[in-house]
């Protein structure tokens, strides 16, 4: 287990080194200067190049830049002089952040349920709407889910507000436009793995003792079933944050993701860059904490990494 | 040992012993034995749901090609007199902001997206199977170097990845599949190493070395043919992603960009006025879940079919 914790805390690192630099070199790859426009004279761009150092050889650039990567700094926003990466990520990541954990919980909640109730009337009608509710929740896009609810909900009939994230109420819309995706997948991954899980020989030593099917799925069926669903949290919070992005967009929700789509732009590349390596951190943290849980839920992998 | 003492089983009776009747058609007494290959066909065949999706992305490729040929208007005039009128007999779809008809750029959206998410959908294959078959297929330190580096590659948000290359490369198809491809391979690379692996202790890959076969002739020609059906599923259930990421990107005003339209981008124009004019909305966004949701039907079908473990019904 402790061999396997710093594999893949080694594993994180390298990853964000390579993605940093592979930011870092795409940004300067990218033609013209962030500086350049009609308004600002050579001597202007001159200066504000040395001024920010961008007038050194790039290997010295590249080295600053991950200096600073390391110390926490992300650089300053070019459109908004004055303000600094690190203050708008954590301004803004309050609100991601809660609808993201709400989104989280739903998903894993209806999900489950869903998945179970489809795999407990297997291959009847509930079952079959159950699986076509999860196709339809995995190819229906985020933003479309979204817009089409605000327009239904928020305009037609005026039972939600459009925009904003002001009350318990307005996170409704936003939370269903993130978590359709997530409960599609979770649905899936908990009745394929209840169904074979409801054929082992212990499923049919529990109804033989006569329990009922409820408690037999519950208790017994649940416990094994569950163990795909876990693996499934990492890349969960990847699709629950790239959807933050759309979704935030389409609500007006002063979020990161808000901020990461104006970022893209205004092509603001240290707010984008910054953007991107924190979103890159919160996914690979939770990956890794997808995969301790795994370890931890599954006794098999207790058993063959020595505890 | 000698097996007259055995008591236990006494020989029977000689006078028992009577020919059997020569039996005419024996091969008919047995089950139908067909390959991998009709086996999935008849199995996907025979699925309903599956067919649907099938007959309706054909449907769409159809009205692709032809769609914008079937109205009077090209999707690029604009004309701000006719800006927001609602579907009719004229603009079958009506039109928007700037009165360009929607039906005509949504057909010319379908080119675009169903053409982003067939090639990207090959070039993943093609990198995949190759860099898959090499590292399950030589195994040893290059597997495990590979492995690393997909590893790595991996962990790294693949819509990042996207976004990034997307601002850096600046708008166009091109872009959206050279940052769609650039990340997407590497599933369909684990997917090959894994086949590969399982398949390269078969005796026919002996007997392949024993005639003295090299190994990249091997590979090719013996190893990639088998692990086809996982390809084609995978394969099919990456275009559906890959249109959904161009969609995404267009969306976030980082894809394909007007006069061109892709369904993405329509939406994204349609963002500010569907509050009052739903077709502007309604029209790409449902036929994008229309593909979405038929490749993805169609590509489990697939994998169904494919699955030794489902029956012909």
């Amino acid at each position: 287990m402790f061999r396997f914790i710093v594999r893949r805390l080694i594993n994180i690192v390298i990853s964000l080194v390579v993605l940093a630099s592979a930011t870092f070199f795409l940004m300067k790859a990218v033609p013209g200067n962030p500086f350049l426009n009609e308004k600002n004279s050579q001597a202007t761009i001159d200066a504000m190049m040395k001024y920010y150092g961008l007038d050194k050889p790039l290997w010295q650039q590249y080295l600053t830049y991950m200096k600073n990567l390391f110390q926490g700094e992300l650089g300053e926003s070019l459109k908004t002089p004055g303000r600094f990466v690190t203050d708008i990520i954590s301004q803004s990541f309050g609100n991601s952040l809660k609808l993201g954990l709400v989104a989280v919980v739903v998903s894993v909640i209806v999900g489950v349920a869903l998945g179970m109730i489809a795999a407990m009337y297997n291959r009847k009608l509930i079952d079959k709407i159950a699986v076509f509710v999860a196709i339809l929740g995995i190819s229906i896009p985020n933003f479309v889910v979204g817009s089409v609810m605000q327009y239904l909900l928020g305009v037609k009939v005026t039972w939600f507000n459009v925009a904003g994230l002001a009350g318990p109420m307005d996170y409704v819309l936003p939370t269903i436009a993130l978590s359709a995706l997530p409960i599609a997948f979770i649905t899936r991954l908990t009745r394929s793995s209840m169904l074979e899980v409801l054929t082992a020989d212990y499923i049919r030593t529990a109804k033989a003792k006569g329990l009922s099917p409820m408690r037999i799925v519950l208790r017994h069926g649940l416990r094994n079933a569950i163990l795909p669903v876990v693996t499934y949290l990492g890349p969960m919070s990847a699709n629950v944050i790239t959807g933050s992005v759309v979704v935030e967009k389409i609500y007006a929700i002063a979020g990161l993701g808000k901020f990461f789509t104006d970022s893209i732009a205004n092509r603001d590349y240290p707010l984008i860059m910054g953007i991107t390596l924190f979103y890159a951190v919160i996914l690979m943290v939770a990956r890794f904490l997808a995969d301790i849980g795994y370890a931890l839920v599954d006794p098999r992998m207790k058993k063959s990494k020595g505890g | 040992m000698d097996n007259t003492t055995d008591q236990r089983r006494p020989l029977p009776d000689p006078k028992k012993f009577i020919p059997l009747k020569k039996r005419e058609n024996i091969q008919q007494q047995m089950a139908p034995s067909y390959t991998t290959w009709k086996l999935a066909m008849m199995k996907l065949t025979s699925n309903k749901f599956a067919m649907a999706g099938g007959v309706v992305l054909i449907l769409l490729i159809l009205m692709a090609i032809f769609g914008p040929m079937m109205t009077k208007y090209d999707f690029r005039t604009t004309s701000l007199l006719n800006s927001f009128l609602p579907p009719g007999a004229d603009h079958y779809f009506g039109t928007d902001d700037l009165g360009r008809d929607i039906f005509a750029r949504s057909w010319k959206g379908a080119q675009i997206s169903l053409t982003v998410g067939i090639i990207a959908a090959l070039a993943d294959v093609i990198l995949g199977i190759i860099i898959g078959g090499i590292m399950g297929f030589f195994g040893g330190k290059v597997d495990e170097v590979l492995n690393k580096i997909t590893e790595i590659l991996y962990s790294i948000p693949y819509l990042l990845v996207v976004i990034l290359l997307g601002v850096v490369l600046g708008q166009g198809m091109l872009t959206i599949i050279i940052a769609l491809s650039a990340t997407g391979w590497i599933n369909m690379a684990w997917i090959v190493r894994g086949q590969i692996k399982q398949l390269k202790n078969q005796e026919y890959v002996l007997a392949a070395q024993a005639v003295g076969s090299g190994g990249f002739r091997i590979l090719f020609k013996h190893l990639i043919p088998n692990t086809m059906g996982p390809i084609i599923v995978t394969m099919t259930l990456t275009v559906p992603s890959a249109i959904f990421a161009e969609a995404f990107l267009s969306f976030l005003g980082l894809g394909v960009q007007s006069p061109a339209a892709s369904w993405g981008t329509m939406i994204n124009d349609s963002i500010v006025s569907y509050q009052l004019y739903p077709w502007t909305l309604l029209f790409p966004a449902g036929l994008l879940c229309i593909a979405m949701l038929a490749f993805n039907i169609f590509g489990d079908g697939l994998r169904d079919a494919f699955d030794p473990k489902t029956k012909v019904e």
